[in-house]
């Protein structure tokens, strides 16, 4: 069954070395804009450490992948590093199993 | 005497209705702007008032309609987004009121000859995507109300309204006329091999960057190839049309898919920076007795050895092209025999909102039966819901004949 697509959130939890980015939702061509959208002014030019909480993501299609890269190639210029955690098994299977971009994103 | 907070009120709605009205619906993008800046200079007294739409290649908004501002448009004016007065509302997404113009603040020669004085623009949003800027300009200094700015914001909206309706059109259009062009209308006839092909254009996006592809190499090698280009619409059909055509010539010199499929990315991250792909990468040996493998983040194929189950070709999976890392690219080598049957496709066919890819996966290879290449095709596609596929699908199915 195809169910329709509830809106995504993201949630933004500053901490002493950077930043949470908690999504929730499925990560996807509607949510990736939104998704960059919040990560962008947080990962400033003077370099920390970016979290990358997916725990209520559900779903992750190519567009979803596209924006983890996005983001990872974003901490990249800006002397961030990112971290990708609590991976749920359907997502892990597209992102780290298929995907083979368990090492790239960090993964844990 | 009237009520003066009644006449706002009867004011407010008229001119909500003015910029909202069914008589703006049928109109194109072109005409609905002319429409709408008409309009809203009219009711917000305004001198000037122009479009400009976002280039997001080029990070530049150019201008496409305007009062007041007719040779902007004639020379499709650009500014960097960030720059200047547009840019900063692109930039921001924020509505800017700049009360008197000075060089600094405003950008275009031509605006700064027409002696405008204020300057207020708001961003054009599709939901949290900015396509453009609505700005108006008096001569004379003048107080623009927090009224005036929501007014403004819905004669954007509906602006940027009519701008996606139009350029997702007309890039469908570009899109599916590039992708005919690229994507082989005809399978070459090969020695000792079936093939057949299904192309599939998404429902809800259009046209996109999925591909497939299929060669004969000078040595007798067949090469086959699956593709799938993030992204949607035009650009992706561009990047997908310059990756297609990187491959072969890689091909022709390579004879190892991951050394192909390293130089493949490093010709992405170079030329098409920005661009990801998740790409499988597949040649039969001349003698058809064995397939060396090279999988950038795609879906594993399915292989129906002769006498056994389908089962998932399991290719280590690098990452994608275009994503930004050195890679050590990996090859699997598989010896096959006649008979075997071998499915190469993209994640529409599979990949299903609400479930774990493994269901898709499962479904596939229960379609996949021994047979004519061209009836395997036809199975999976009539055995697919495909009312539930979101993407494009490319799918290739070969057999290895025993003659």
């Amino acid at each position: 069954m195809n169910l329709p697509a509830r809106a995504t959130a993201v949630d933004v939890i500053r901490n002493s070395t950077g930043a949470t980015l908690k999504v929730e939702g499925d990560l996807d061509l509607a949510s990736a804009p939104l998704v960059m959208d919040r990560a962008i002014p947080i990962v400033d030019p003077g370099g920390g450490e970016l979290t990358l909480d997916l725990t209520g993501v559900g779903f992750c299609d190519s567009s979803g992948i596209s924006v983890l890269v996005k983001l990872r190639q974003l901490c990249d210029q800006r002397g961030w590093l990112l971290r990708t955690v609590n991976l749920q098994p359907a997502v892990w299977r597209i992102v780290v199993d298929f995907g083979g971009l368990g090492d790239y994103l960090n993964v844990g | 005497m009237i009520d003066p907070s009644l006449a706002n009120a009867d004011e407010r709605l008229r001119r909500i209705l003015a910029v909202t009205d069914a008589a703006l619906i049928g109109l194109n993008a072109d005409e609905a702007f002319a429409e709408l800046l008409d309009r809203v200079r009219i009711l917000l007294g305004a001198d000037i008032a122009a479009i400009m739409l976002l280039d997001a290649e080029a990070k530049q908004l150019v201008t496409v309609a305007g009062i007041g501002l007719e040779q902007e448009v004639r020379l499709a004016f650009r500014v960097d987004v960030g720059a200047g007065f547009s840019g900063r509302v692109a930039s921001t997404k924020e509505p800017v009121i700049i009360d008197r113009v000075s060089d600094d603040t405003v950008v275009s020669p031509i605006l700064r000859a027409t002696g405008v004085t204020t300057l207020i623009g708001v961003p054009m949003l599709a939901g949290a995507e900015l396509v453009g800027v609505l700005h108006l300009g008096t001569l004379a200094p003048r107080r623009f109300t927090e009224q005036d700015v929501a007014l403004l914001q819905l004669v954007a909206d509906r602006a940027a309204l009519a701008s996606q309706a139009q350029q997702t059109h007309a890039d469908r259009m570009a899109a599916l006329a590039l992708q005919r062009s690229l994507l082989p209308s005809r399978l070459p006839r090969v020695d000792r091999v079936e093939l057949a092909a299904r192309y599939l254009p998404g429902h809800a996006l259009g046209v996109g960057g999925d591909w497939f592809d299929v060669f004969v190499l000078p040595n007798g090698c067949l090469g086959i190839v699956v593709g799938d280009v993030s992204g949607h619409g035009l650009r992706a059909a561009v990047v997908m049309g310059r990756l297609r055509s990187a491959l072969r010539a890689y091909a022709l010199d390579w004879d190892d898919p991951a050394e192909v499929l390293t130089r493949l990315d490093r010709k992405i991250r170079h030329f098409e920076a920005g661009s990801m792909a998740t790409i499988v990468y597949a040649m039969i040996s001349p003698d058809r007795d064995k397939i060396v493998m090279s999988s950038a983040g795609h879906l594993p194929p399915v292989i129906l050895p002769p006498g056994e189950e389908s089962r998932l070709l399991i290719v280590p999976a690098d990452l994608p092209v275009g994503v930004g890392a050195n890679v050590d690219r990996r090859s699997i080598v598989v010896d096959v025999a006649p008979g075997t049957s071998l499915v190469l496709y993209t994640d529409g066919l599979v990949e299903r909102r609400g479930e774990v890819i493994d269901v898709g996966l499962d479904r596939l290879r229960a379609l996949v039966r021994p047979g004519p290449a061209d009836e395997l095709c036809a199975a999976i596609v009539a055995g697919i819901d495909l009312r539930a596929a979101e993407d494009d699908i490319a799918l290739v199915a070969l057999q290895i004949r025993g003659d």
